[in-house]
């Protein structure tokens, strides 16, 4: 998100001090059964255990985002590490790549990796280079498409389908991508991070329609940097969901974060792979809400009225939903800025007709930042949607919760994925 | 002999839109009719209000662009919503530049995208496989049309 409210005159803190809590929330016992574990967490030797979690930051981002002057806020940051396939030993850890829940697949800024790291540009069956666009609702990405090996916590992925966004050798950006948003992100500042590591409910980043389709324009081939045509690309072949492609603790993710009251500096939690596959990711009591196999969406219902469209995502800065009753921000930017902090609830419904109910508070934006002007942080951000039908459940809806996302097709112990859990 | 004009059309990198009654945000429907190519059509009229009508066309991608047109002919905005964003050069017309010199808002990242300005209204929003998207030129509504009806 690009919140910047302009002014920098320092005030003291309401709020002072880091809020830091590892959050490692999760219950210790599977639920409902666990699966066989074949993984070595069985392993008494203690040579390689099992790390299936890493930490997440909730921070203002990398020092490009902040020097731009759009400090992050509500976004949750992971570490990886990035291999050369040719050469294992060669290999980068990258700070501030976005955890979102939102998208599918592992994309990393080109200006955020050594030129020392090789990795293997990938390329179709004529020898053309493949790249790809992907597409945001504020802009579009492009980049090539490289293989690399991934290791985060003690997962690896080898032989992974990296999107490397802005390429310089690459910079020739065809119309039919550059007609899909209104600005290109293919630096740290415009992306708003050194990359996006999406672990949403897909297996891959486009699915069938790219399998069966040129006209998508995702994926391209290119004859040369200035020559580059619309592909399909089979769904073995697309950028993969980084989680499913790990040898063992590969259905899932558990996004962890601890419970804010107004806002912080930054918070910390964890990002835990598998589901029910290791003695800390089991589905406790988590509910499940299976999605459309299609988009992922749920269903909200709030003030009486249903959002079919609904989402939960990680990647999203705050809880963004159309109510015509709360106030706006003066300024148009089109948040929230009620008189006194609302409480309110909804009620989400998954495709199996599993429901509950969700209280959230939504806060006055403005006064809030303008009080906190470097919290990262801030659990009652919220604001218009401009899709009546869609209720997105943005970073605040984490905060306090364990949120499961199952991958489609994956088997966990509360059934195959697609689905969230909370 | 009247020779048929044989119409090349290039097949361009982008998503096929057939151009029979597809017109741009802010253009008009009747002037695209007069160049009716012989391409299949995928467009249908999904509904007819009081005063306005919404054409639908159903893309190859399974993404959906919907124009709300008025009386005169006049597409006043434009809906898309399906597995990838159309081409946006093509359903806003002559608005795109407009689009892209336009000042986002705050609220935008992405998951969202909210344009507001006098001659220009563009929401966006979504996650990769499900996009959505509205636009609309404000002084172009019809009487008594709210926006919540483009949908």
């Amino acid at each position: 998100m690009k919140y910047s409210k302009g002014m920098i005159m320092r005030k003291p803190y309401l709020i002072g001090g880091m809020l830091i809590v590892c959050a490692l929330l999760l219950s210790g016992c599977g639920g409902g059964g666990s699966s066989s574990n074949t993984s070595s967490s069985s392993s008494s030797t203690g040579s390689s255990a099992v790390v299936n979690y890493v930490p997440v930051i909730v921070d203002s981002g990398p020092a490009a985002v902040i020097a731009a002057g759009y400090p992050a806020v509500n976004e949750p940051f992971v570490s990886v590490t990035i291999c050369a396939p040719a050469d294992p030993t060669n290999c980068q850890t990258i700070d501030h790549i976005l955890v979102d829940t939102g998208s599918y697949g592992l994309r990393i800024l080109s200006s955020a990796l050594s030129p020392s790291l090789a990795l293997t540009q990938r390329t179709d069956a004529s020898g053309n280079a493949v790249t790809e666009c992907t597409t945001f609702a504020d802009g579009y990405s492009w980049g090539t498409i490289k293989t690399a090996n991934l290791q985060i916590g003690s997962e690896t992925a080898n032989g992974l389908a990296v999107q490397i966004i802005g390429d310089p050798n690459y910079s020739s950006i065809p119309e039919s991508c550059t007609g899909t948003g209104p600005a290109s992100e293919n630096t740290v500042a415009t992306f708003g991070s050194n990359g996006v590591i999406g672990v949403g409910p897909f297996a891959q980043d486009c699915g069938g329609a790219c399998a069966q389709s040129a006209d998508n324009d995702v994926y391209y081939s290119c004859a040369s940097p200035t020559s580059c045509q619309p592909i399909t690309m089979s769904l073995t072949q697309q950028v993969q969901n980084p989680v499913s492609l790990f040898t063992t603790d590969n259905n899932g993710v558990i996004l962890s974060l601890p419970a804010v009251s107004g806002g912080a500096i930054s918070l910390s939690g964890t990002l835990t792979f598998g589901i029910g596959t290791e003695s800390n990711n089991g589905l406790g009591n988590a509910q499940i809400y299976t999605i459309n196999p299609d988009t992922g969406y749920i269903t909200t219902t709030y003030n009486g009225a249903s959002f079919p469209d609904s989402f939960l995502d990680s990647g999203s800065n705050g809880l963004y939903f159309d109510d015509s009753s709360i106030t706006q921000c003066s300024d148009g930017s089109g948040f929230y800025c009620p008189a006194s902090t609302l409480s309110l609830s909804a009620v989400n419904t998954g495709q199996n007709g599993a429901s509950g109910s969700i209280n959230f508070t939504v806060g006055n934006v403005d006064t809030f930042f303008d009080a906190n002007q470097s919290d990262a942080v801030y659990s009652q951000l919220a604001g218009t949607n401009g899709d009546p039908a869609s209720f997105d459940w943005g970073l605040p809806f984490f905060y306090g919760r364990n949120v499961y996302t199952a991958i489609q097709g994956s088997s966990t112990p509360g059934g195959v994925g697609p689905y969230f859990a909370y | 002999m009247k020779t048929r004009l044989s119409l090349s059309f290039c097949l361009a990198a982008a998503l096929v839109m057939p151009s029979l009654a597809f017109a741009s945000l802010g253009g008009n429907i009747a002037s695209i009719q007069a160049d009716q190519v012989q391409m299949k059509a995928t467009s249908r009229i999904a509904s007819t209000q009081a005063n306005y009508t919404v054409h639908e066309i159903q893309s190859s991608s399974g993404t959906v662009v919907r124009e709300y047109v008025a009386a005169n002919g006049t597409v006043f905005g434009v809906a898309w919503n399906g597995p990838v964003v159309p081409n946006l050069r093509q359903v806003l017309g002559q608005y795109f530049v407009p689009f892209t010199q336009a000042t986002k808002t705050q609220q935008s990242d992405h998951s969202h995208l909210l344009i507001q300005q006098s001659n220009l209204v563009v929401r966006a929003s979504g996650h990769m496989r499900a996009f959505r998207g509205t636009a609309y030129v404000p002084s172009m509504l019809p009487q008594g049309v709210t926006t919540n009806e483009i949908l």
